[in-house]
């Protein structure tokens, strides 16, 4: 063996990022490319149903390692904490549902998980193909991310959950706290604009970590209820998974096109997945700068995502 | 079909990134996978997030000035990236003389978990990564772009703006060195097939 092989070998094990490790660094490049636009660069993440999805958790673990499509292993720990079921039939308002979800929320206090521990989520989704102009197949994308501390610094999971034990009550000091907590990833959010506060609320209300801390999960739904044009979708939506669910939206703005849905479990208030869904009839056929080239119908579904499991595991690559 | 995916030559991207901006995300999709596994190997995986986007916001800003007849942009990212690198000497070689001391790779075990503790205990690699950190930061570079990056050696001067033959020389001078610490003959140094690319 010569001293190149040799070279070639040191740290050959080093991981291929995978797409929602580098959807960070794309986003920066895309914000800088297109002068900064905050409503522009949220929505390019959600255009691609798992980075929606993976945004969630990536905001809360910036150093996270992040491994897809390994081999079949076992073991696991439980989930976690659930909410109880809920005694009441649907309420009638997304202020009403919330304060449910809110108070169901706060009674929970989980177990906080092992430094040494990862945390897995599994995802569905699909989102709107090009070719077709219709939702796509729904395919699963799996994740591991760790837990603990890496060679010694402030676990990203520690940093976040004294931050949802500390979170304000008012809508703009919620987004305003996690700005400060993490300078460089919620730097596009407005605290003012209400779709700003309900696409941070939401993507954390959602992540693995919250309902740990219940008081901050009560915070989210409660900040949420808050928002002006908060209101239920009129009808319950399926998700990506099946399941029947409520879902909370902002009433969109004249010039939107698009709105977002949280998707919750009615019986256990849990955030379960998402949808972005067209707010309004319209075309736009520029195929390089529109987010979905075509002529769409109020009410068609672009992307939609749910979670499958997320839960703590004893060792990276396990399934619960 | 969107028309951004026709475009095929990195030069092409480039220039019509001039005029669209947003094009240059192509660049970012074709080579942040391998810009961001070459900066974990140096300097680690949390790092390398940070360079990587750093990386591509840095050729962003600078396109105008890109030779549109190298029709590759690997080499210049990869150039790009070396210069980031280069101002975390400290942190890298920091890393390198800690296996060199302890067996034991910090960099390694940024991706791996830590229940595999016994992947990063590299002892092996120990004198390997002592040669490393004595080296010059310029020996290094045209190294490990060699080594790690694949670069032959014209993309290599083209990545680090030097000369052909300044590259050939702190090559053989990088690996006369290693050779050394790894206990073989340096007068040995002169692999035909290196030499060739």
């Amino acid at each position: 063996m010569d001293e190149m092989t040799k070279v070639r070998e040191l740290r050959s094990e080093a991981p291929t990022p995978d797409r929602a490790r580098l959807a960070q660094g794309r986003m920066r490049l895309v914000d800088a490319a297109e002068g900064g636009g905050s409503a522009w660069r949220m929505a390019r993440l959600r255009r691609d149903w798992r980075l929606a999805a993976a945004g969630a958790a990536l905001a809360v673990a910036a150093s996270a390692v992040i491994a897809v499509n390994v081999a079949d292993s076992s073991g696991g720990s439980d989930p976690g904490p659930r909410p109880a079921a809920s005694q009441t039939a649907r309420p009638g308002t997304a202020q009403e549902f919330l304060e449910a979800a809110a108070r169901a929320a706060e009674s929970v206090k989980g177990a906080e998980p092992r430094e040494d521990q990862w945390y897995y989520t599994k995802h569905i989704g699909a989102s709107v193909e090009r070719d077709t102009g219709e939702l796509g197949k729904s395919t699963t994308d799996e994740d591991w991310f760790t837990a603990g501390s890496q060679k010694g610094e402030e676990s990203d999971w520690t940093r976040y959950y004294a931050l949802l034990k500390g979170l304000p009550d008012d809508p703009e000091g919620i987004v305003k706290a996690y700005q400060k907590a993490y300078p460089n990833q919620f730097d596009m959010l407005d605290p003012k604009k209400p779709a700003d506060v309900f696409y941070i609320a939401q993507a954390l209300a959602r992540s693995p970590i919250t309902p740990l801390e219940g008081e901050g999960q009560a915070k989210l739904y409660r900040a949420l209820a808050k928002l002006p044009g908060i209101g239920l979708v009129d009808r319950p939506v399926t998700d990506a998974a099946g399941r029947e669910t409520v879902g909370i939206t902002l009433k969109p703005g004249p010039d939107d096109r698009y709105r977002n849905e949280m998707l919750m479990l009615p019986d256990t208030y849990q955030v379960v997945g998402s949808r972005m869904v067209v707010a309004r009839d319209f075309t736009d056929n520029n195929e390089e700068t529109a987010f979905f080239p075509g002529t769409w119908k109020a009410g068609d579904v672009m992307t939609t995502s749910a979670d499958l499991v997320l839960t703590f595991v004893d060792e990276k690559n396990a399934r619960p | 079909m969107n028309r951004a995916i026709a475009l095929e030559g990195d030069a092409e991207v480039v220039h019509r990134s001039l005029a669209q901006p947003e094009l240059f995300a192509l660049l970012y999709d074709r080579y942040a996978p391998d810009i961001h596994r070459y900066a974990a190997r140096r300097l680690g995986d949390g790092a390398a997030d940070d360079l990587t986007a750093e990386t591509f916001l840095a050729a962003f800003r600078t396109r105008s000035r890109y030779d549109l007849s190298r029709e590759n942009a690997r080499p210049w990212l990869y150039g790009i990236a070396a210069n980031l690198i280069g101002k975390q000497r400290r942190a890298e070689i920091r890393g390198l003389r800690a296996l060199a001391r302890t067996g034991t790779d910090p960099v390694a075990e940024s991706w791996v978990d830590r229940a595999d503790s016994r992947v990063v205990a590299q002892s092996a690699h120990a004198p390997l990564a002592g040669a490393l950190a004595g080296l010059s930061a310029g020996d290094r570079h045209v190294l490990l772009l060699v080594a790690w990056a694949d670069l032959s050696y014209p993309e290599v001067a083209e990545a680090l703006d030097i000369p052909l033959g300044t590259v050939r020389s702190r090559l053989n001078r990088a690996r006369r060195k290693v050779r050394s610490a790894l206990g073989a003959d340096p007068a040995f140094v002169v692999d035909t097939s290196e030499v060739a690319q």
